[in-house]
This record gives C-alpha cells, structure tokens and sequence, in this order.
C-alpha cells in the first residue's frame, strides 16, 4: 500500500478475494417481488449473475385448459397485476379473431382510454420503485398521490382498483359513467403539470444522474437478440411500437409520438417512460374527442365455442409486447394458451447487463427494467 | 386529555403485566414487507398519502424479518415459495403475528386448483387475521391491522412459551409428497 | 435506428422464404397474416440462421418459443419477426410425442435460451446443444411436465386442513366425458 493509503500495482493482487456467492432475495426490497439473484462477486464486484425465477409460478396456462374462455378472462388480469387491462386486451383481441367478430366502434375507443389510464399508473408504479430502489423515497408518495387520482376513475368505470375484468368477447362491460368524463379532462389538463413536477424532483437530481447515466447499457442489437420490446427497447433506439407499426384497434386514428432514447442506459430508460406518459395523455385526449355512440357490447351466449384454430396477437403493454398465443380444437376451454410476457425476456438480459457493476448498480439496474414477476413467473 | 394530565402530583399507576406489555406492542405494530403479488401493490398504497397507515401506529414496514412483529402474507404462495415463508416465518421473533390478506393467502383463491399454489398459508404457519378480497382495498387492510391490535390487546403474554414445532417447515412437508404433480 | 419500414406483404414474405429455404421448408402457408413455416427438426438451425441473416427478412427478433402438445404429436413455434416489414412468421417444427427432441436455437438468438428452458420444463421437450437445461418456472423436484396433456396436476379442493391428491376437472354440459375417452 502506497503511503496515502492508495491501492496501487502489484498491491492490488493482495485484495483480490475468491468469489462469494451473495444470495439476493426471493425476499428481497428492491427485487420487485420475488426475483431471486444469485450473485457471484470478487470483492463487491460483480462476476456473473444468476437469476432464479418461479418463486410465483401459479401456473395460469395450465389452469387456462380447465376454464372456459370467459371463466378465464377474470383470471388473466391477476398476470401482469399493475397492468391488467392489457392482458384482458391481448386475450378478447385472440378469442374475437378466433371467432371473427367485430367490435363496436364505441367500444374500441372505452378500451383505449381506459388502456392508456392503466399504463399511466403503471409507469406510475415502475418510477416510484426505480427511485425507492436508489435510495429516494419522496418521488415514491409523490406518484402514488397522483396514482391514486387514475384509480378512482378507474374504479369509477370498471368497479374495481387493480383487477379490472373489464373487458369482454366483443366489447367491454359496461359503459362509461356519466362523471368520468369530466373527471377525467380535469386530470389530462392538471397531469402534464404533474409531471413536470417529478421531473423537476428527479430528473436533474445530481445523485440520480450519476447513479444511471452510462449505467446498464442496452445496444438496439442486443434489445433484438434477447427478444427485449416495449420502452426498454426504445431506450435503447429500438423505432418500434406495437401501436403504430400493427395499429391494432383505433389507434391508426390518434397522433402519438414513440419516444426513443439514445444511449439504452437506466437514465434513457426512466426518461422514455416520463415520456410515455405524456403521449398517453394525448391519447386519452383525442379518444374523448372521438367518442360516438352506439352499443359497447355484443350479445354473446355466455359459454363461447370458437372454431378451430390458432393464432397469436400482441398489444403493446406497459411493459413491451404481450403476447397469447391461443390454440382451439373446438372445445369450451382453450386447448393451449401460451402468455408471451415481456419481462421475461427483460430478466434473461441481466445477466449480460450486470457483471463489472457493485451490488448497488445491480439494484439501479434491475429497478430501470421495471421488473414485474407476476407476468414473468405466469 | 391523557392520562398524564389528570394529575397534578407525581404518581404511580398500578396495573397488570399483561396490560402494560400489550398495550405497547398494540400501538406499535411493526409489519413485515413481504410482497408477493397483487396484493403488495395494494399494501404499499395502504403507507401512502392516501391511505396513511401511520396514523394507527403500524406504518414502519422492515424488510428484515428479525425487526418485524407482523408478517402480511399479501400473495399467492406456491411450492416453490413455501419452505421460504416457513423460514422466515420462524426468524421472526416472538411474539409474532400473521396475517393472510387476500384469498390466495387464505385459500389459494382463484388459483386454487393449480399444480403450483399452495392453498392458503395457514397449511404452512398459524394466521391470526385472514383478510378476504382479491386484492383486499387499503381499508381493509388497515381494519384487519386493527382486528389484530385488538386480539393483541387480549393476549396473555406472561409465561407463555412458542407452541410451534421445532421443524422449520412446519407441517408442509408433510403434505408435499401426496400433493406433488406426478399424473 | 432509422425509421424506413420496407412494408412487404404477407405474400411478398411467403414467396422470399420459399425462395431462401428451398427444399428445407416443408410446408409454407398464410394463416392470418403470419407466414407459417413449416421444417423438419434436423433442418430447424440452418433455416433459422437463413432467415436471420437474409436481407430482405431480417428476422432478428425471437418474439418466443411456444411448444403445444396435440396428444398425437408435439410442437414448437418460433416467433420471429422483423425490424424492417411487419410481417410475422413463425417457424412450425413437429415432434415425436413420445421422444421429443429439437436443435436448440440458443447461439442463433440470445434470448432463446430461457424460452427453451421454459418449453423444456413445461413440456420435457428436449434442446439439443443448449447450454444450460434446467428447470426454469417449476419446482426443482417437479418430476412430470405439467402442461403435457397426459399430466392432469390439479389438486383436490382442501377439505379439513389437507391436500389429498388428485382432482379430475369440472365437466361442463355439452362437453365430452374426458375419462370416459381415456
């Protein structure tokens, strides 16, 4: 050791250690649930990373062959708990293909707002835990005050705060409530407000910036070989967007733009869902500039029997690309569900992404993913 | 008015161990953060602005089981997961409460026919309070923190001992090799 | 990444595969707008590496893995998909059901390597090459594949504090007795 107490040279060979494995959850903080990882480390060096998953396998596409297509739909929202709309949306759009029916226009519309409602809050969500995860717990009350205010309306149309089971075969529930339109104009116009709050709490924070810049860099790539979509895919310059490139439902009809990050790191990552956020206000804007009359439901017969087949169909989750992939053989039961989630494919990039970071960077890193494990361990 | 301002000398007050000792473990209910699914979301906006669970006294959550006094099971809890629960179950030190909140946590919910879940959490550990809702509201969590407040506030605390088996994995083991997934 | 989306049809994508695969492709056909490939499992690597690398398709993105049990035979779908035209497709392979075995894809596309584990876990499919097997969602002691049509691991609704065995599902009217047919 050099006389300031520097580790310099050949000095630097008496530090290094053997490795230590460090166990990370299931119960754990900041791994979002009950991500388990078993870290290797040199020191507090990382040198691979080994995550361990279905510590909540529930086993959905197993159960998904002993219920009927409706018993079902109440099920599938538990999936992906903080976005639940969207695994309601991808499972009706496969079953109404199937079927080859046509939804009403009015209804499309209720399941925009009510969609892009449910990726506000869940971005909402992702935030807050990214900060709680670096150590800040203000921005963590701050988006759960706002949340709040999403969820009353939500509960105000679909009767429930997380589990919505709103969406049907051919429409949505209900239709919306009196109040909740100007309700729901009176949150568009305070939230960009909002939002220009928390980036004034976090966004130029100078330890929040040298905790996520050049931090977890995801090459475009590298996002394509791991199968990796949705916001983290755009950080990392990935130009896609299942709304705009499929134009599923109505959304050929709204103008949005796809925020795309530059560099792929966890500050892009924050940034493109800060961004999101805005575009869904103006989502939600222009669908309830547009919405017409008319039925929000068809009238089906409550046992469905879709004709043979398969397919697969995708809408655009907070999250990335939701997928289901439904397999009929003319039964009351679907005969093989598949829920392409994903996170999944976001968790199989950590152990690319972590190795040469400290403990706490595997934190920052994991919390800018936003990692949900309902969805991944299905 | 408290107590304290009723009077006017110095005193002493006379009571019963039980009643001293509850009294304070009852006001300061510290919960244990053990998130499993859904129902976490809604346990952590039951501490936020909205819903302040610190105004009853049980707001600091530890995420160490050893400086907590509650565990809120608040999830679905698999094979996987429950030699887990078990586990942490018994480093919690006594005394120590449970409470299941939402029906996977009671009885396996809607899930409960799955190869994977166990059906509510009282197969593995003892549950005081059992929180019905999927996920339970706030509301509901904090009137189930409040049913345990007053069961706590009833106890007999003095000479009583741990009731629970030595096995770490309580009685799931027992259960496990019947229940497995061989067709 | 520039935003100049070559938008190809389903049958301009069909026709280019066809080309590329040759005599690798069994069977091409148009199933609601993806292009279903159909290839033997030995042919499954080349394929892949042709579709990755080819020009015109690009298909660098492994959407997933899907493996489905027909109970006479056995599947996996790759989902790919392309940057450049938003055309699926999806490669089709079928398997013995009684020994199913495919080439793992896992050195073609990083992110196949857990989407095998979880097929092969599920189904008992196995990977040949693929770096790492293991059980991925299931318990590690788990000795059957529980989405295999065969393995019916419901669990019998708790009664006085126990979980006793096996349950067969709730037969709904209008639907053919299961046990009855087995």
């Amino acid at each position: 050791m050099s006389a300031a107490g520097e580790i310099t040279g050949q000095d630097r060979s008496i530090l290094h250690l053997e490795e230590m494995v460090l166990n990370m959850g299931p119960q754990h903080p900041s791994t979002h649930g009950v991500l388990r990882l078993v870290l290797h480390l040199d020191g507090e060096m990382l040198i691979s990373v080994d995550p361990v998953l279905g510590y909540l396998h529930r086993g959905f596409e197993k159960l998904a062959e002993n219920r009927t297509y409706l018993q079902y739909l109440a099920m599938i929202s538990r999936l992906d708990y903080l976005s639940g709309i969207f695994m309601e949306w991808s499972y009706v759009r496969s079953v109404e293909a199937l079927m080859d029916i046509e939804v009403p226009k009015r209804a499309e519309y209720i399941r925009v707002i009510i969609g892009e409602l449910n990726r506000i809050i869940s971005h909402h969500v992702a935030i807050g835990d990214f900060m709680l995860n670096l150590g800040a717990v203000t921005p963590f009350f701050w988006v759960f005050r706002d949340r709040e205010d999403v969820m009353d309306m939500l509960e105000m149309v679909t009767g429930q705060r997380m589990m919505y089971n709103f969406m049907r075969v051919g429409g949505v529930r209900w239709d919306l409530p009196d109040a909740f339109e100007t309700d729901c104009r009176k949150f568009l116009k305070e939230f960009p407000g909002r939002i220009d709050e928390y980036e004034q709490l976090i966004t130029e924070n100078e330890i929040f910036l040298s905790r996520t810049l050049g931090m977890g860099i995801i090459k475009p790539y590298e996002a394509l070989d791991y199968g990796i979509s949705g916001p983290n895919a755009r950080a990392a310059g990935v130009d896609w967007d299942l709304r705009r490139e499929v134009g599923y439902s109505v959304y050929p009809e709204f103008d949005f733009d796809v925020p795309l990050g530059l560099h792929g790191d966890c500050f892009d990552r924050y940034k493109c869902r800060i961004e999101e956020m805005r575009q869904s206000v103006r989502i939600v804007e222009q669908a309830l500039d547009s919405l017409c009359g008319g039925p929000v439901n068809l009238k089906l017969p409550p046992m469905l029997r879709p004709p043979a087949g398969d397919l697969y169909r995708a809408v655009e989750s907070p999250r990335g690309e939701f997928g289901v992939y439904l397999v009929s053989r003319g039964g009351l039961r679907p005969w093989r569900l598949k829920l392409r989630d994903p996170t999944f494919s976001a968790i199989s990039m950590i152990p690319k992404l972590t190795p040469g970071y400290k403990i706490a960077d595997v934190v920052a890193i994991c919390g800018s993913l936003d990692l949900l494990m309902g969805g991944v361990d299905r | 008015m408290s107590l304290i301002e009723k009077f006017e000398h110095p005193n002493i007050l006379t009571t019963t161990t039980d009643r001293l000792f509850n009294w304070a473990r009852a006001n300061s209910l510290w919960p244990f953060t053990y998130g499993l699914a859904c129902c976490a979301i809604e346990m952590m906006a039951s501490t936020m602005p909205r819903h302040d669970m610190a105004r009853f006294g049980m707001e600091v959550f530890r995420a160490s089981p050893r400086q907590a006094d509650v565990m809120i099971v608040s999830g679905t809890i698999t094979d996987k997961m429950a030699p887990i629960i078990t586990h942490l179950h018994h480093q919690m030190s006594e005394p120590r409460w449970t409470i299941a909140m939402g029906a996977c946590a009671c009885s396996g919910g809607m899930f409960w026919d799955s190869y994977n879940v166990v059906q509510g959490v009282d197969l593995l550990i003892p549950v005081d309070v059992y929180i019905p809702g999927c996920p339970p509201r706030p509301e509901a969590l904090i009137y189930g923190m409040q049913q345990l407040q007053q069961k706590v506030r009833q106890d007999t605390q003095v000479g009583k001992f741990s009731k629970m088996s030595d096995n770490p994995l309580g009685d799931y083991m027992k259960i496990k090799p019947e229940s497995g997934g061989k067709s | 990444m520039t935003a100049e989306v070559l938008k190809l049809t389903a049958p301009e994508v069909l026709e280019h595969a066809r080309e590329l695969l040759g005599k690798l492709a069994l069977d091409l056909i148009i199933s609601d707008w993806h292009v279903v490939i159909e290839v033997g499992p030995e042919d499954l690597p080349e394929a892949a590496l042709r579709l990755r690398d080819d020009k015109k398709l690009s298909c660098k993105y492994l959407s997933t893995i899907i493996g489905v049990d027909y109970e006479e035979w056995m599947e996996t779908l790759y989902m790919l998909r392309s940057q450049d035209h938003s055309v699926p497709v999806r490669l089709r392979v079928k398997l013995n059901r009684e020994q199913p075995e495919v080439p793992s894809v896992a050195y073609i596309w990083s992110g196949a390597n857990w989407h095998e584990r979880e097929a092969y876990d599920f189904f008992g499919i196995q990977f040949q090459g693929h770096p790492d097997l293991r059980h991925i969602l299931t318990r590690e002691d788990l000795d059957s594949f529980p989405l295999r049509k065969d393995a019916r691991p419901h669990r019998k609704r708790r009664r006085s504090g126990q979980v006793t065995g096996i349950e067969e599902p709730v037969r709904l009217p209008g639907e053919p007795d299961k046990r009855e047919r087995s």
